[in-house]
Formats: structure tokens, sequence, C-alpha cells
């Protein structure tokens, strides 16, 4: 009986053993094996901490290396507001510190809320005393702020930037993907107080630092334009202008200067019209300048020579309509070369009629008109140059002295540069290069330069254009260099305003020294008083070409631009 | 019938033990009584064999333990040093481009000519070409 019972229990405590154990082992193969992925998940969630490691937006420099935007690490504020444990007293220890008034300051950090900002991208000071004050539910994290340290230096040109680091205009638009660059990723384990576990488990994704760009801007000549144009905009009255200095060889552009300005460390006080890159966006009607394609055409074609003697009078009558000289004068008898040199509107349009339509258009888009010129830079407006079968029967006229077509102060300057390089079409730029993560230098590639008139043509309208700063007759005494032969002209255009003209546009454009051209300068003033391009536009061209020129010689003496190795070394 | 079995059992159980000549002789019971007294005469001379292997292995843990926790705390202080020095490599790279910006902001033109003015330092009216 007593074995009997003996054994019950001991089968009954092995059947309990089994049981337990079977309710052990079922419980481990539903942890292992079924619900494995999602518990190892769970606790990896609990360990494992991903970090962004941002990526630091790249700089854009001068030519010569020099900062025009960069980004550094600042402190933005930020409340917890569950955190926080006397709201009256923080904000009140807050406002102060951060400019703000108190009443919205607590209404923020009284919110229902986990994350709400106080102040972004705050100076090093403010954050300082922020992390002093060591309020409860207050705290500090690391952003990335763009600095403009030149100011409004090429503002236009250089852009600006979102509260996000996100590109909103100029090159900063255009490269933002470039400049950008790729964020990285930190996975680390942490403990309960959040350390990092020596031993644990971590991962690092590199983040790869956005490009730098360097400008084949020069700051010193970008500075002088700039001034120039303030000056001008002073003593004349011009409402807005714009300027444009290139080295016709290679195309670079040493100066990109609009009038009016804007400070981009100081956005919210701008506005859109100041923030445009006026020589790249805004169409005008070229005037006079223009009689320099249509000379180059001209000469090209064998319609005329330089010499030509030709009997001018003050009008001429086109397509019904009548066309008028500046000035009141008898029948002239001038060479062709003086009928450019004196911008004389009938002897022009008396070529152009030899020309014809289709010529005149051929050559007015051989010099770049009536199509975007390629520079790097967005929203480039391509003018509006129309196909001869929608020309009426004054736009022979009207075109071949620049009006009833437009342009943009970059595709005039670029016609200039195509005269001073010999006849050479060629792209405007303005990256020198970009700057990788790996330090390398890479140089932008362009298309090769094509000839659109024979160099001796170009010669030809050089000589001519050297007669309209150097003879009596010409228009652009003022745009005169010391030192210097200056090819140039004049152009004062009627402004297209909506349902006719209004007011002038004033551009002086040339290049010097003219016997070997180094520089291109194209200055559009609008509508200055008195509205003579001659006595407004070549004086600013006068100004900022000698500077330039200056400029060039001084850099001849020494190394103005560093090379690629140093420059990439500069800028990391 | 008992004291036979009593007999010969510490004849079968105990004859190997005659080292114990003081008990064997003096006990006035044998056998089985005895044999639970008898078993630790048996052990001293197990002991310093046994004594000599555990002490050397408990030794031998102790160091190997006492190592790993030295060795965790010297991998957790590197490792904290090592977060110490890539925080402030990144503290110092970002005081670098702070003043990269601000020796920027210094040599900008606009405030190089507003300092030459300021200086008293004036355009020249009149250039003169040396060559």
């Amino acid at each position: 009986m007593a074995t009997k019972s003996k054994s019950i229990r001991l089968f009954s405590l092995l059947a309990a053993l089994f049981v337990g154990f079977g309710i052990v082992a079922t419980r481990m193969f539903w942890l292992q094996i079924v619900d494995s992925s999602r518990l190892t998940e769970m606790a990896a969630a609990q360990r494992q901490r991903t970090l962004i490691v941002p990526a630091q937006r790249g700089s854009i420099l001068a030519s010569d290396g020099t900062e025009l935007a960069i980004s550094v690490d600042v402190k933005t504020v930020f409340a917890d507001p569950h955190q926080v444990t006397d709201p009256g007293r923080t904000a009140e220890a807050l406002a102060p510190v951060l400019d703000l008034e108190v009443g919205p300051l607590l209404e923020k950090i009284t919110r229902d809320s986990g994350f709400v900002y106080l102040a972004r991208k705050v100076d090093e000071s403010v954050a300082a005393q922020v992390a002093q004050l060591q309020l409860p539910g207050i705290h500090l994290v690391p952003e990335s702020k763009r600095l403009y340290p030149a100011g409004s230096l090429a503002s236009q040109v250089v852009g600006f930037v979102g509260t996000e680091n996100e590109g909103l205009g100029g090159l900063e638009y255009m490269y933002d993907d470039l400049l950008t660059g790729r964020d990285g990723k930190v996975m680390v384990e942490r403990d309960p107080l959040g350390r990092q576990i020596p031993v644990g488990e971590s991962s690092v994704k590199e983040a790869i630092s956005g490009s730098d760009i360097i400008l084949t801007l020069d700051r010193q000549i970008q500075h002088e334009a700039e001034a120039a144009l303030e000056r001008a905009a002073e003593r004349w009255g011009a409402g807005s202008g714009s300027i444009v200095v290139m080295d016709p060889a290679s195309r670079e552009i040493l100066a990109m200067a609009n009038t009016p300005a804007f400070d981009p460390r100081d956005l919210d006080s701008s506005d859109a019209q100041s923030r445009r890159n006026r020589a790249v966006t805004d169409l005008y009607e070229p005037g006079s300048v223009t009689k320099v394609v249509t000379a180059a055409a001209g000469l090209e074609s064998r319609v005329t020579s330089p010499a030509e003697r030709m009997r001018v009078a003050d009008r001429l009558k086109v397509g019904g309509k009548v066309f008028k000289d500046s000035h009141v004068h008898p029948v002239q008898e001038l060479s062709f070369a003086e009928v450019i040199q004196s911008s004389s509107n009938v002897g022009t349009i008396q070529v152009a009629q030899r020309l014809g339509e289709e010529r005149l258009y051929e050559y007015l888009r051989r010099f770049g008109f009536g199509r975007p010129t390629g520079i790097d830079f967005p929203a480039e407006a391509s003018g509006i140059l129309p196909e001869p079968s929608q020309w009426w029967g004054t736009s022979l006229g009207t075109i071949s002295i620049g009006q009833s077509f437009a342009g943009t102060p970059i595709q005039v300057a670029n016609a200039f540069a195509t005269l001073a390089a010999g006849g050479l079409a060629a792209e405007p730029r303005l990256i020198k290069g970009t700057v990788g993560a790996d330090g390398v230098v890479e140089a932008p590639e362009h298309p090769a330069p094509q000839r659109v008139i024979e160099q001796a043509t170009a010669r030809q309208v050089t000589d001519i254009l050297v007669g309209v700063t150097e003879d009596e007759i010409g228009t652009g005494s003022a745009a005169r260099v010391p030192g210097y032969l200056v090819a140039g002209k004049t152009g004062t255009a009627q402004k297209a305003s909506e349902g006719g003209y209004s007011g002038y546009m004033a551009t002086f454009a040339g290049f010097a020294p003219a016997d070997n051209p180094r520089l291109v300068v194209s200055v559009v003033l609008d509508d200055p008083n008195p509205i003579l391009a001659g006595q407004t536009a070549a004086v600013t061209f006068q100004e900022v070409m000698e500077f330039a020129l200056r400029r060039l010689r001084s850099s001849d003496a020494g190394p103005m631009d560093t090379d690629s190795t140093s420059l990439a070394a500069a800028t990391r | 019938m008992a004291a036979t079995k009593q007999a010969a059992a510490p004849a079968r159980h105990y004859a190997p033990l005659p080292e114990s000549p003081v008990r064997v002789v003096t006990s006035p019971v044998p056998a089985p009584r005895k044999a639970p007294s008898q078993r630790p005469a048996s052990r001293p001379a197990a002991r310093p064999a046994r004594r000599s292997r555990v002490l050397p292995s408990v030794l031998l843990a102790g160091v190997v333990v006492f190592g790993l926790v030295l060795l965790n705390i010297y991998l957790a202080q590197t490792s904290f040093a090592l977060s110490e020095v890539q925080s402030k490599v990144a503290e110092e790279r970002s005081r670098q481009r702070q003043l990269r910006s601000e020796v920027a902001q210094a040599e900008s033109p606009a405030t190089v000519s507003q300092m030459a003015v300021e200086l008293g330092l004036v355009v020249p009216v009149q250039l003169q070409q040396l060559d």
C-alpha cells in the first residue's frame, strides 16, 4: 500500500516536472524561434540609438579661396514642456537672454507637447547663457548656420538659404545638391543612463560633406563694381543697374554686380527685387550697343567696309516709320566707321538694309542674342529675338539699332567678349571649380569656343570701337582709361513698359586694352538722369575698367589666384 | 549469528585500513558503528593533494576575473576618452570654421575700405602710369 502511494507521488512529481519543463520549453521555443525577431528588435530599440550626423554644407569661395558663404555650428534652444517644472520662472529667466517677450515664451513652454523651438541658431554667447541657467526642460541642440562673411558682396550671385539650410536663391539654389552633401549615421549601444557601452555594437556611416564651389569672381573687382553702381545710382538717380566684368579669353566672370543689393545676413529686411541677379535674369532693349553686331555682320558679309563713304541724313523712312538720329543734322558724308562711332541710327539702318533680315538675324544669334548664354546660373533669361518670319516692316530698322528685341546684360557683355576674343563665341562662366570631400578640384566642362566671325573682321570692328572713345566724333570719350586704348560702344535705348515706352536704359560695353583685350566691362543703368549713356554708363565703365586693369596689373606682378592644390588645401 | 556477522564485517570492509591500529585494537564494538568514524581517518592523506589543485585554480580564476574587470575598465576609459577626443575635434573644427568666417569678414573689401577711410586714406585723384 505504502509502495503504491509512493509510486503515485513519484509519478505525480515526475508529471509535474514534465509539465513544468514542457511549459518552459514551449515558452523558450516561442521566445527563441517564433517571436525571436520581434523581441530582438525590441531589445535593440531599447539599447541602440541611431544618430543622424548632418553633412556639412560646402562653402562658396571667391577666386582667391576666401569664403563668401560658409556653414558653422551653432545652437538652437528648445523646450520639453513636460519637463518644465516652473513655467513662470523659466519664461522670466529666458526672455531677456533670448530677447523675447515673456508672454509668448510662457505660451510655448506650457504647450502640451514634448518639443517646442524657442530660438533657432542663436549666438555662442546666448547659448552659453542659456546653458548656465540650467533650467529644467530647456535644452540646446547643435545646428548648422550659413554665414556670409562678405555681407552683401556678390549677394545676388551667391544667393541665400532657408532656415533648414536649403538653397533658395542664386548659386546656393542652383548647386544645392552639390553643396548639401550626404548625411551620415551612427548606431551605438547605450546604457540606461545614456552612456555608450564600450564593447557594445556600433556602426558608423560617415557623413559626406558637401563640395566647396570656387567662383571666378575677384573680390576686389566685385567690390569696386558694386561701389561704382552705388555711386551711379546716387549721382544720376538710376533706379537699378548691373555691371559685368569678364575675361574675354577664358570667359570667366570677374565681377557681376547689381543694384539695389541685399545683405543675406539680414534676409528678412530685403525684398525680392533686390535679391534678383539682374545681369542674368532681366531683359531690356540694349539699344545702340547692338550696332556692333550690325557692323560686324556688314563687314563680315562685305556689304560695307570701315572706310566706305556714306551719305547719311538725320532721318530715314523704313516700313512706314521714320527713324531719326539722336540729333538734327544736315545730310553728312561719313565713313561707315564714323557712322558707328557717332552712333548714327540712319547710317546703321542703311547697312542693315543691305544685309537683309535673315542675315541680321543670323549674326545676332551668332553673337548670342535670343538664347541663353549657358552661364552656370539659375533662371537665365533667353531674351526675345523673333525669327525673321515674324518681323514687321519696321523690324529691320528697329532691331539693327537695338530696339524691338530684348537681351540681358550678360548677353551684351558676352557679345563684346566674342568680339574681344577675335570672333570666338563661348559660354561665360561663374564656376572655376568644385572641391569634393576628397579635396580634388574639378573644373566644369564647357563646349569649345565657336568662331562666328573672322578675326580680321573682329579687328576691324575693334578699330572702329576704339574711335568711339578716342575720336572726337565718338560718343564714349568718358570711357577713356589713361594709358590704355579702350574699344567700346554707348547705347541709350527707350525702356519698354506696359503699353509703350517710358524712360531710358543707358549702356556702355567695351574692352581694354583694345590691342590685347584682357577685360570686358558692361554697364547698364536704368533710367539715369541725364539719359545719355555717354554721360552716365560710360563714366561708370571708366571707373570700373580703370580699377580692374590696375588690379590685373598688380595681380600680374604677383600670384593673385592660387593653384588648384593650394586652393583645395585652403578650403579643407 | 549476529556476532559472527559483526565480527566478519570489519574483516570484510575495514581490512584495508590497518593504518588505524588504535581504533581497531581498543574498540570493544567492532564493525558498522565504527565504520563512520573510521572514514574521516582516511581523509588526511588525501587533503594535501586536493588543496594543492584547488588553490591555484581559485587563484587563477580570481586573476582572470580581475584581469577581465581591469580590461573592461580600461576599455570603458578608452571609450570615454575617445568619445571626449572626438567631441573635442568636432568642437575645434567648428571653431576653425567660425574663425575662418571671422577672417573672411575682416578681409572683405567692404571692411578693409571702411577701415582705410577711417584711417584717413584717400583714393588718388590722378593716376600716373609708370611704364
